[in-house]
């Protein structure tokens, strides 16, 4: 028995590639360079700091994130407050005739959702910006009774705004425009509707590289729909590169 | 210089996973890649005038040129006999800053007062003008060739920042590590 599995055991290492690092010093040339975490394979690091003696580091890597365009991320929540888009309709599909029944929509009746939000963006002058947004959520409605409440909310937007710096704060003002698909708890089909916002935004600088914020914004299309949110932002240029 | 000069050395990652568990490893790098990334957004903002910054030291004379502050130092000739400075630099302004140490002037001095041009050695053609980002740190080291001696090597830092007057900063000459001992 334990010769078997010396024996498995040896025929698993047989299988299994010679490290290059047992190679050849020369071989060395030929390995990649080292990524920033250690993954385990082979790969060559430079051990002489020297412009002309190094491969790996090249010149003026501490000037590269301004050579690339400005690009920020943001990663927050965002509540919606539906005043008119989101109220149920009051006919049931009749696909579907078990589970909640839905409510009698009333006028004036209003109806939240709360959201994840990745937003990516990037700058097209030194003011403006354009970005996009992905929302999803409302999941804690899934298993709610509540039936005015959509149990799920998807959407996508495009948003351009226009920002500059107030001492530690940055403020912008943008408009996006994009739609939204949500569901009822006893709907089987999904409804889509287009967005319209006006937002503003207030940034809070933690570092020249990272910032949190909020935001509100109302929908310029469905009366009485509006968000309020908040954010934590990273950027690749200091302060957006709005300060002079 | 030859650049067959250089030494490379290649990680021997099957002596590294023998001593170190995968676990740990995985651990300390992740843990490793928080704090460098927790530094870089919340605390890694230099400090003007501070020359000082977690990400890096600033060794050797100091001047602020205009929004930039300089560290420049010289380090122990390299076999060949080429002199060595390393530049660290520091942002103390909002906005970005040029670094230009491709045109930055200098002279060598030998040991009866000599007079020299240097030229840095540049093989790969990487030194460039450069702008280095609000707030932000950096570092350079550049080898200049030169078949004598040098007794000092000087840098006018202010051309580094394109700016004026010149601000001359002379570094004498520092003994190879073996010879210190």
């Amino acid at each position: 028995m334990t010769t078997r599995i010396a024996f498995l055991v040896t025929s698993i290492l047989a299988t299994m590639p010679v490290p290059a690092a047992f190679a050849d010093d020369s071989d060395s040339e030929d390995l990649p360079c080292c990524p920033a975490g250690d993954d385990g394979r082979p790969c060559y690091v430079d051990d002489n700091d020297v412009v002309g003696y190094r491969r790996c580091d090249r010149y003026g890597a501490w000037g590269r994130n301004l050579l690339d365009p400005y690009v920020f991320f943001d990663l927050g929540m965002n509540e919606r407050t539906f005043g008119s888009t989101a109220t149920p309709p009051s006919v049931v599909p009749a696909a579907r005739t078990v589970g909640p029944k839905p409510p009698t929509a009333g006028k004036g009746s209003t109806s939240t959702a709360l959201l994840f939000d990745e937003r990516m963006g990037f700058g097209l002058s030194r003011h403006l910006y354009g970005a996009v947004d992905f929302e999803l959520g409302n999941f804690g409605n899934l298993d709610s009774l509540d039936t005015s409440t959509p149990d799920l909310v998807v959407d996508g937007l495009a948003s351009l705004g226009l920002r500059g710096g107030l001492g530690p704060f940055a403020l912008a003002a943008e408009v996006a425009g994009g739609v939204m698909e949500y569901t009822f708890a006893w709907e089987r089909d999904g409804h889509v509707d287009g967005m319209l916002e006006a937002r503003g935004r207030l940034d809070l600088w933690l570092s020249p590289w990272c910032s949190v914020g909020g935001v509100v914004g109302t929908s310029l299309i469905a009366q009485g729909d509006w968000m309020a949110g908040v954010y934590l932002g990273v950027h690749t240029w200091s302060y957006a590169g709005n300060r002079q | 210089m030859a650049l067959e000069t250089r030494t490379r050395a290649a990680r021997k990652p099957a002596e590294f996973r023998a001593r170190v568990p995968v676990g740990e490893l995985l651990m300390c790098d992740r843990m490793r890649a928080i704090v460098v990334i927790g530094l870089t957004l919340v605390g890694c903002a230099y400090q003007p005038g501070s020359f000082q910054s977690p990400m890096q030291s600033f060794v050797g004379q100091l001047a602020s040129i205009d929004c930039l502050d300089l560290a420049i130092e010289r380090r122990p000739d390299l076999p060949a006999g080429d002199a060595v400075v390393s530049y660290a630099f520091g942002n103390r302004c909002d906005h970005p800053v040029i670094v230009d140490l491709a045109m930055a002037d200098l002279f060598g001095r030998t040991s009866d007062g000599q007079q020299l041009a240097l030229s840095a050695y540049d093989p790969f053609h990487e030194l460039s003008i450069a702008r280095l980002d609000g707030r932000a740190v950096g570092r350079e080291a550049i080898s200049y060739q030169s078949d004598v001696p040098l007794r000092d090597i000087c840098v006018d830092a202010a051309s580094i920042a394109h700016a004026a007057p010149s601000v001359w900063l002379c570094l004498a000459a520092r003994p190879q590590p073996s010879e210190a001992q």
